[in-house]
């Protein structure tokens, strides 16, 4: 498609064209969010397939939903919920797997130790993906997308103490797990 | 417990990564919404039930509201001039006993015309078209006041179908009976729908029933006082026709809300079309385009609705569902004859360490003619609107359609060809959109039986599709050489 984006769209425009269903502007909304809703999506998924089914779902909500979107917040915040939605969603069916963790350490990793600085937004998504799924789903849910533990309870359907005692472990392993990953570096 | 700085750093590092998802995933998101989207068919049963009911009331409006002077046409005039015995006549009656029996003779119930002047044309008048029939012994016709069996006939009508009682009228009576109501209705519908009389008014008393079919000047008739037939009262069972008292039944001119009677046609057609494609409204491509070979078949359904406006003129609306491919086939030589590169990477064990090893392969490529084969498909709903000019000779109806084609574009999809960079994408849009077009054709129907026709009707339609609004480079123009076949249902 070489449709003729002379320029960058502000949001504004970019959501107006959206709405009148503009097959350029929802292009040019796609290659400004798909980039960032994969990761988010690559986070929750198994690999990389389901990864682009969710994003591919998400999308698809968004589009349909996009003249619901109050310009209170953030667009990015408001199509990042919704792919989070969409993503939690497809790992509904998924049975929680909460097994205990290989490789757990009680070594202490220190935001300020620069370590996680060191590492490649890649090796961090590795290190992740690397969690059973039931842990996986609530690191995300906890540390990056900000949920809080009853949040996470009612939307895995677990308890909230479980939340809570599984995001420690997922915490601790993530750790360990960076921590033996600079080893190796050095 | 957490040390929050842990988190903060993941989600920074996490919220600015980018991960470049598959190359056609956004294609495959406007198909997935494109499918999950309102079907078509509802879509247009919708718009159509609007459209349908917006035609058929400004149908019945001008049906209406047309004056009674309109029903004479000057063909019907011309046919009346054609025959001698009917020249004068400016009303046509029936007079129907419905005691009448089979194989009496006709009675005196000329119409008694009172005329100021004797030697006025009216007073010569020898009125051909009063009819009585023997209707009771025919349930159908018994119970149907408005049945062709009771209709009086126009001139034309009795020219065609009853010449020889024309011809020789009965010495002792002007008035031409038909005994067999059967028989009537049969000539009736022998004749061509658009030649079957208008019920221009109609009176009934008790039994009797007075039809008076489209008149040349009703006010002129009116003013002559004419019309006055006497006829027993029929309270009493009469059995011999002939001496019958007639009582008086008074003429009153109808006003502009008098019944009449007009077939309504109900065509169902399949339509072939061997469809001619322009792509234009991108001159960056037009040219290219049209290099390449831009013909198709195409099929529609179609129904369509035929009013009556006049003797010979029909309004016809309808729809059409249609699914119009555009089909490019052929090579474009832009780019022939230069050099380009083609890079290609294949990995092998190398047989030393045992690790995958990439061999990366370069070769000059020289240019040919990039060949072309797509397609893009576009889910129309049509509106036509427009008038039918008819015509018939003996058992076959002719017609010429003509007028608008509003067509409701639902889905579009196919292929962008961009000739410059030899490149290809797809595009796929529920996005509707309005355009307009005309079609001419010319239809020939065969009549089955008395409410069927078999139809053939070939013709022309040409429209635009506004493509560009639905995500395709270029807008299409359409021309469809069409050959349709189908039934007439006739509704009367």
């Amino acid at each position: 498609m070489w449709a003729n984006i002379k320029h960058r769209m502000t949001e504004e425009e970019l959501l107006k064209g959206c709405i009148e269903e503009r097959q350029e502007c929802q292009r040019e909304f796609y290659k400004r969010f798909a980039g960032k809703m994969m990761v988010v999506c690559t986070r929750y998924a198994k690999d990389k397939l389901e990864a682009e089914d969710m994003l591919q779902d998400g999308f698809i909500k968004v589009f349909d939903n996009i003249g619901k979107f109050k310009q209170e917040g953030s667009l990015e915040g408001w199509v990042r919920r919704i792919m989070v939605n969409t993503a939690l969603n497809k790992i509904r069916t998924n049975k929680m797997k909460f097994e205990d963790i290989d490789g757990m350490g009680s070594q202490f990793v220190d935001g300020d130790s620069g370590i996680l600085d060191k590492l490649s937004e890649e090796a961090i998504l590795k290190i992740i993906a690397q969690l059973p799924n039931g842990y996986r789903y609530v690191f995300n849910m906890f540390a990056i997308e900000g949920f809080t533990h009853r949040e996470i309870a009612e939307k895995l359907g677990i308890e909230e103490a479980s939340s809570r005692s599984q995001y420690a472990k997922a915490r601790k392993y993530l750790q360990n797990q960076i921590i033996q990953l600079e080893h190796i570096k050095l | 417990m957490t040390n929050n700085k842990f988190e903060k750093q993941i989600q920074d590092k996490l919220n600015q990564y980018e991960i470049e998802p598959s190359e056609n995933l956004f294609d495959t998101i406007l198909e997935k919404r494109a499918a999950r989207s309102k079907s078509f068919f509802r879509f247009s049963y919708t718009k159509l039930g609007i459209a349908m009911l917006s035609v058929l009331a400004i149908a019945a409006i001008i049906i209406l509201n047309q004056p009674a002077g309109d029903s004479v046409s000057a063909d019907a005039n011309s046919t009346i001039a054609q025959s001698p015995e009917v020249k004068d006549t400016k009303e046509s009656m029936l007079l129907e006993n419905s005691n009448g029996t089979d194989g009496q003779k006709p009675s005196a119930t000329k119409p008694i015309h009172k005329e100021n002047d004797a030697k006025s044309s009216l007073s010569k008048a020898k009125p051909v078209n009063t009819l009585s029939g023997s209707s009771l012994k025919d349930k159908k016709i018994r119970n149907n006041n408005m049945n062709a069996s009771k209709l009086a006939l126009p001139a034309k009508f009795v020219d065609v179908t009853h010449k020889q009682s024309i011809a020789k009228p009965s010495s002792k009576s002007t008035p031409t009976f038909h005994d067999n109501g059967d028989q009537i209705a049969e000539r009736y519908f022998n004749v061509d729908a658009t030649n079957r009389p208008l019920i221009a008014s109609q009176i009934h008393q008790g039994k009797s029933h007075l039809y008076i079919y489209h008149t040349e000047n009703e006010e002129m008739i009116a003013s002559k006082d004419l019309s006055y037939l006497v006829m027993k009262p029929l309270s009493i069972p009469v059995r011999n026709f002939e001496s019958e008292q007639i009582s008086q039944i008074a003429y009153h001119p109808s006003d502009n809300s008098f019944h009449k009677k007009k077939p309504i046609f109900i065509d169902i057609l399949w339509m072939s079309m061997l469809t001619v494609h322009n792509a234009n409204g991108n001159k960056a491509f037009e040219a290219d385009y049209k290099t390449l070979n831009r013909s198709n078949y195409n099929q529609s359904f179609n129904a369509r609705v035929s009013f009556p406006v006049s003797e010979r003129i029909n309004i016809y609306t309808g729809f059409a569902i249609c699914n119009i491919n555009t089909q490019y086939t052929g090579s474009i030589a832009n780019h022939s004859g230069k050099v380009h590169y083609e890079t290609s990477v294949h990995y092998i064990n190398d047989p030393i360490t045992g690790k995958p090893t990439a061999i990366q392969q370069t070769d000059t490529v020289q240019n040919g003619p990039m060949a072309y084969n797509f397609r893009n498909s576009y889910k129309i709903m049509q509106l036509p609107i427009g008038l039918s000019y008819n015509m018939g000779y003996k058992k076959f109806d002719f017609a010429i359609h003509g007028g608008a084609l509003l067509n409701v574009l639902s889905n579009a999809k196919g292929t962008n060809a961009n000739f410059e960079l030899e490149q290809t994408s797809r595009f796929n849009s529920n996005k509707k959109s309005i355009s307009l077009g005309a079609s001419l054709s010319f239809m020939a129907a065969y009549k089955l039986n008395n409410k069927l026709r078999l139809i053939v009707e070939p013709g022309f339609q040409m429209y635009k599709i506004n493509a560009q609004k639905n995500g395709n480079l270029m807008n299409e123009t359409i021309f469809n050489n069409a050959l349709s076949i189908g039934l007439r249902y006739t509704l009367f």
